[in-house]
């Protein structure tokens, strides 16, 4: 018997003898008092906490507005961000040995998986390994920082690096073996972002190391990872939003998902400049589109970006990596030779231009 | 708040559902305790999600995705993360979680979530590789190197037993 089989075998038979208790009332679930009251004694601690900790937060600066850069043509030189092109990873224009399945990055720093699922942060070409990374980094982190300045990961005690000086410093966290606590997202200023989950209830908070955590205001919404389009909150219809976390304010920036409840990561990616929305579910079709499905943040309305004349879009390649212009470096096809091309996409222009081959 | 229509069929739904959510949650999560809140918390999303469940044509897969999600993405974030810093499994969990006793089921609840989560779609649901891919947002060839790692330590574990 193959061991395919053996396993199979032996599920069946776990299942088989799984004792099934009487189906559970299935209401919406709502706090018991014991809970309210545990909430609200640990709610006091952390407003004495909290003051402190807004009365020491003067260093976090305000969210930034959105700048809108404008775009008068789109160039067709290779990208300066970092990006995969056929599972090579170029930083700053240079190849970074190795093959590889994912980037993100923050300012001049990257964090990047590789195939042997090793994951490393870097700026240029210089990398600091952080360990394996089975599934992909939005499951379970490390994540960077927007500005690119921490990386942060762990559960019940989180872990971050100082990417300016390489130093890494372990802070622990309040949940406990019963009530996970972990680390979601990290700011540009060092304060970690974390969730601490119980059965129907989930509170987030600012982790800054050596002071109280304080509770975010997350309107029943709690942060869940991060992505590239930016930290993420799941509200409590299920949908996902980039947002800004200032203090203990949680500011949501725009939404990228629609609550589907099988949805692991968002549906839709954001661009740097915060302007533009690419529905992910186009990387999922078998078609070729001639037409990006691009939106915009600001009022929702379709934008179409059409592919080089003689090309359609390969989705199939890589959604995409948004650069901090706006535009977006993607792969086209051309449908009659199957031959592949990096192109670079300006929805404020609503064009796309081959990229130079390298 | 659904329909009483909606309502009289969800209910119907979730209470031939049940079992077979059950154990598919007990597979997953290891635990009597756990699996009971998965399976719930499963349901009560499916209901706050009636109408799209509806929609997709085979509601036990829409619901075995929800089931999947919700395990992965909140019960066993604490093993999770340590495997990606530390990068090695923990050792098999002893036979006392659990009074159901198998040859290899010791060895399955030792397995990683995530590997364990591909295992039971694969053998148990008997999903394709490229179906697994899709309800875990993975690659094909991730399923495919998961359940290979997966297989392996099996292996070797059952190879130790059994010498």
């Amino acid at each position: 018997m193959s061991i395919e089989e053996l396993v199979r075998a032996e599920l069946r038979s776990v299942a088989e003898q799984v004792e099934v208790p009487s189906l559970p009332a299935l209401d919406e679930p709502r706090r018991d008092w014991r809970v309210v009251v545990v909430a609200a004694a640990a709610a006091l601690a952390l407003v004495v906490g909290g003051l402190a900790f807004l009365l020491n937060d003067q260093d976090d600066p305000p969210a930034r507005p959105i700048e809108k850069p404008k775009i008068e043509h789109v160039n067709s030189s290779a990208p300066t961000i970092p990006w995969i092109n056929g599972g090579r990873l170029f930083v700053g224009g240079r190849r970074i040995p190795g093959r590889w399945l994912e980037v993100y990055s923050g300012g001049d720093t990257w964090l990047a998986r590789r195939s042997d699922t090793r994951v490393f942060w870097g700026r240029g070409s210089r990398m600091h390994d952080l360990g394996k990374a089975q599934f992909p980094l939005p499951y379970d982190g490390p994540y960077l920082s927007r500005g690119g300045r921490y990386v942060g990961i762990g559960i019940s005690t989180a872990t971050l690096v100082d990417t300016a000086t390489g130093r890494t410093t372990r802070v622990p966290l309040a949940g406990s073996a019963e009530i996970e606590e972990w680390v979601a997202g990290v700011t540009d200023t060092g304060v970690i972002l974390s969730t601490r989950a119980q059965q129907n209830a989930a509170e987030s908070f600012a982790v800054r190391p050596g002071r109280p955590p304080v509770r975010l205001r997350t309107q029943g919404g709690r942060l869940t990872r991060t992505t590239a389009s930016g930290l993420l909150l799941n509200d409590p219809q299920g949908n996902d939003w980039v947002v800004d976390v200032v203090g203990s304010r949680v500011r949501r920036v725009a939404r990228v998902s629609d609550g589907d409840p099988t949805a692991i990561t968002e549906s839709a990616s954001l661009s740097r400049d915060r302007q533009w929305l690419l529905d992910l579910g186009w990387a999922k079709d078998r078609d070729e589109p001639t037409t990006l499905p691009v939106s915009a943040v600001d009022d929702g309305r379709p934008v179409p970006v059409s592919a080089p004349r003689g090309w359609v879009f390969a989705p199939q390649l890589a959604p995409g990596f948004w650069e901090p212009e706006g535009t977006l470096v993607t792969f086209v096809v051309r449908p009659e030779n199957r031959e592949y091309r990096a192109a670079r996409c300006a929805p404020a222009l609503g064009e796309c231009v081959l990229l130079e081959e390298s | 708040m659904l329909a009483a229509d909606d309502d009289a069929d969800f209910s119907a739904y979730a209470a031939q559902a049940w079992a077979g959510l059950y154990r598919r949650a007990f597979l997953l999560s290891g635990q009597h305790a756990d699996a009971e809140d998965l399976a719930q918390q499963t349901l009560i999303r499916a209901r706050r999600h009636w109408a799209k469940v509806v929609r997709a044509g085979s509601q036990d897969a829409y619901v075995t995705r929800i089931l999947t999600n919700i395990y992965l993405s909140s019960l066993r974030r604490a093993r999770v993360g340590r495997e990606v810093l530390r990068a090695v499994p923990d050792s098999p969990a002893e036979s006392v979680l659990s009074p159901i006793h198998g040859e290899l089921w010791p060895h399955l609840l030792g397995l990683p979530p995530r590997q364990r989560a591909v295992v039971v779609l694969r053998f148990y649901e008997d999903l394709a590789e490229r179906d697994v891919a899709e309800m875990l947002g993975i690659s094909v060839g991730t399923v495919k190197s998961t359940t290979h790692k997966a297989l392996a330590q099996l292996r070797l574990a059952l190879g130790k037993e059994l010498a």
